[in-house]
């Protein structure tokens, strides 16, 4: 059966051959796994790969195999995160506070171009345009306190 | 001042990992704590861990951690004897060391007096050259002219640094390479310090062009004994903050540790310095070292220093408060081992290091010989931007420095903090780089090594097994029944337990 995931942000196809509660043989980026689930606890859970134990400690969508982090959901919960609402909107990539606006409404900005600067956890960041356009609105003002999420500035 | 009070109860002035550690050591010594929080901090492991707590309300470091007569005022209702500073908010305030004794209260830390002294960048210079200990070359003068400066500047000899005066992160600084550069670069730092500060004046350094962060712990009790506890080396630094600290330091032999650890003692001996501090020091690589600032406080590093020298930093400090005299000699003190410590900070190293914010999920905890994890969260906190973002310090000791790197990069496979952004993997990748078991640890070292520390590419068969722990987790349910219905299936499965 095949199956899509996204895997640390990126679409992936896995065609799941065999699956039972305690073994999976699938087809991942050409080859073929044979993994047995060996025990699960709390928070971990020992496979069998190739006839060795390989330990996994997992939370929610995290998935930590030899120290690597990897983050895996299914598509329908990730794709509305990622698309939807975000089209034409800037917002704030954490909270905090914004210290300097560079742009004003009426500006064309290119990617790249450095739109303000917050502070968060004592430090400056600026926070540049990952888009092409105009700004049509900026919804704050210098020394506003934002929450991390929010739009900040509309492009038209 | 010596106070001869036995200490009975300590009211803890800080938060989080450095409460919970300072609480370690009053319980060993049966000496009851105080703790404090906020209103956003009640679900901290910190708030509740002391023998009392009070809320400081919401609002303002001003209203709460910073505010000098709340605490004083919370400390002296818990009937404390003394108050610990720990490092960072009032720890190096003389003005709140000087309140915390005129309210008849013991400050575990030095003399208020000490605290002003080493606390300002000019006072603090002047001393230490009275005392013999050498700082940067530099010029710190009024008279601002081009031809006076220019004099200076060839006196310091190139390469050489201009700095605005009232500067800080790198604003009006310049590194000039030789005398013709100079009179433009200075044109440039006093233009862009004018801007930034609303002041042009400059003062001159001599420039190290690969500089090491050496720093020397000292202790000092009442009883006119000022020890040091040898080296710790930070040079690893990203945002002029440290990342990696560890004790010895790979760029100090003998003879080197001997001429440092000279020069602190006679700091401390000079200023009749009190408690724990920190002689912060920069080492060219011609050996030559000059005098940085001096921490009088508890630094974020200690647990380095305890796992060489295998003493603990803040029972002393807290035995020096009370007046008892240290049991033991310079002589007795020897370094055992390696020790690195990696501070994990909440942030995305791939992406300038930028804060990063959310509910931890899972700390992880650490299962290798030898190590310590000093944290101040449980799972199911949330990390958050009204604090600093180091969220903890792992600590590895080894018979050698390898030995420690090793331990500590196999810890960072454990400890997690899955949920948030961390730079975990970061750390191991430098405890890792061949360039860093080899010792060329220089302050610039993460800007040097900027494309060698980039992630590396996750291996398919490690993609392959997240894959399946992520087809066996959706499958949870349905294992469970399985495991109560098919007896043999489950001792099958878990043949490769046996053993243990």
């Amino acid at each position: 059966m095949k199956k899509q995931f996204v895997l640390d942000n990126e679409i992936i196809d896995v065609d799941v051959i065999e699956e039972n509660p305690s073994f999976v043989l699938f087809n991942f980026n050409g080859e073929e796994y044979s993994v047995s689930l060996g025990g699960a606890n709390q928070g971990k859970m020992v496979l069998n790969l190739k006839g060795k134990n390989r330990p996994i400690i997992l939370a929610d969508k995290h998935y930590v195999v030899d120290g690597r982090e990897f983050i895996i959901e299914a598509p329908m919960r990730s794709r509305s995160k990622t698309r939807g609402p975000d089209l034409g909107q800037m917002k704030s990539p954490m909270p905090g506070k914004i210290l300097k606006i560079f742009v004003k409404v009426g500006d064309t900005i290119s990617i790249g171009s450095p739109l303000l600067v917050m502070e968060a956890m004592k430090m400056e960041h600026t926070i540049k345009s990952s888009k092409e356009g105009k700004i049509e609105a900026i919804l704050y003002k210098e020394g506003d306190q934002v929450a991390g999420g929010v739009e900040l500035i509309k492009l038209c | 001042m010596t106070n001869m009070k036995q200490i009975k109860k300590i009211f803890i002035a800080n938060r989080g990992e450095i409460a919970l550690r300072i609480i370690k050591t009053c319980k060993e010594m049966g000496i009851k704590t105080v703790t404090i929080y906020t209103d956003e901090e009640k679900n901290l492991p910190h708030s509740l861990a002391g023998d009392e707590s009070y809320c400081l309300g919401s609002g303002p470091l001003s209203e709460t951690y910073l505010n000098q007569d709340k605490l004083i005022t919370i400390a002296k209702k818990a009937q404390a004897d003394a108050i610990h500073p720990g490092y960072g908010f009032l720890s190096e305030k003389a003005i709140f060391a000087k309140k915390v004794e005129s309210n008849g209260l013991i400050f575990i830390g030095p003399d208020s007096l000490s605290i002003e002294l080493m606390g300002d960048k000019k006072t603090s210079k002047i001393k230490i050259q009275e005392l013999g200990v050498p700082s940067i070359p530099g010029y710190h003068g009024d008279n601002q002219e081009l031809s006076n400066l220019k004099n200076e500047a060839t006196k310091i000899g190139y390469p050489l640094l201009i700095k605005a005066s009232a500067g800080g992160g790198g604003k009006g600084m310049r590194i000039v390479e030789q005398e013709s550069e100079f009179q433009s670069a200075l044109e440039a730092a006093k233009r862009e310090s004018l801007n930034a500060f609303g002041d042009d004046t400059v003062l001159l350094e001599k420039y190290i062009t690969s500089p090491r962060h050496i720093e020397i712990q000292v202790m000092s009790d009442t009883h006119g004994q000022h020890f040091h506890l040898f080296e710790r080396e930070c040079s690893i630094q990203r945002r002029y903050q440290k990342i990696v600290e560890e004790s010895p330091s790979p760029s100090v032999n003998a003879e080197l540790r001997e001429k440092m650890t000279a020069a602190a003692i006679a700091i401390t001996r000079g200023i009749n310095y009190r408690g724990a501090g920190t002689i912060e020091l920069i080492l060219d690589t011609d050996g030559s070292f000059y005098f940085l600032e001096m921490n009088t406080r508890l630094q974020v590093e200690h647990p380095v220093t305890e796992m060489v020298i295998g003493l603990d930093l803040v029972k002393l400090q807290i035995l020096v408060a009370q007046g008892d005299k240290l049991p033991f000699k310079q002589e007795d003190l020897k370094q055992n081992g390696h020790a690195i410590e990696v501070r994990l900070y909440a942030e995305d190293p791939d992406n300038n290091f930028l804060p990063s914010t959310g509910i931890i999920k899972s700390i992880g905890e650490t299962s290798v010989l030898h190590t310590r994890l000093d944290c101040g969260y449980v799972d199911g906190n949330e990390v958050s931007i009204s604090f600093d973002p180091m969220l903890a310090k792992l600590i590895a000791w080894g018979e050698n420095r390898n030995v420690a790197a090793k331990s500590l990069a196999l810890a960072l496979d454990e400890v997690l903090f899955l949920g948030v952004q961390t730079n975990r993997d970061y750390l191991k990748r430098i405890l890792t780089l061949p360039e860093y078991l080899e010792g060329k640890t220089y302050t610039h070292f993460v800007k040097t090594y900027e494309n060698k520390l980039r992630p590396q590419e996750k291996s398919k068969e490690a993609k392959a097994l997240a894959i399946a722990a992520f087809l066996f987790s959706q499958k949870k349910s349905s294992n469970e029944d399985v495991s109560i219905n098919n007896k043999t299936d489950v001792w099958a499965a878990l043949s490769g337990f046996r053993n243990i």
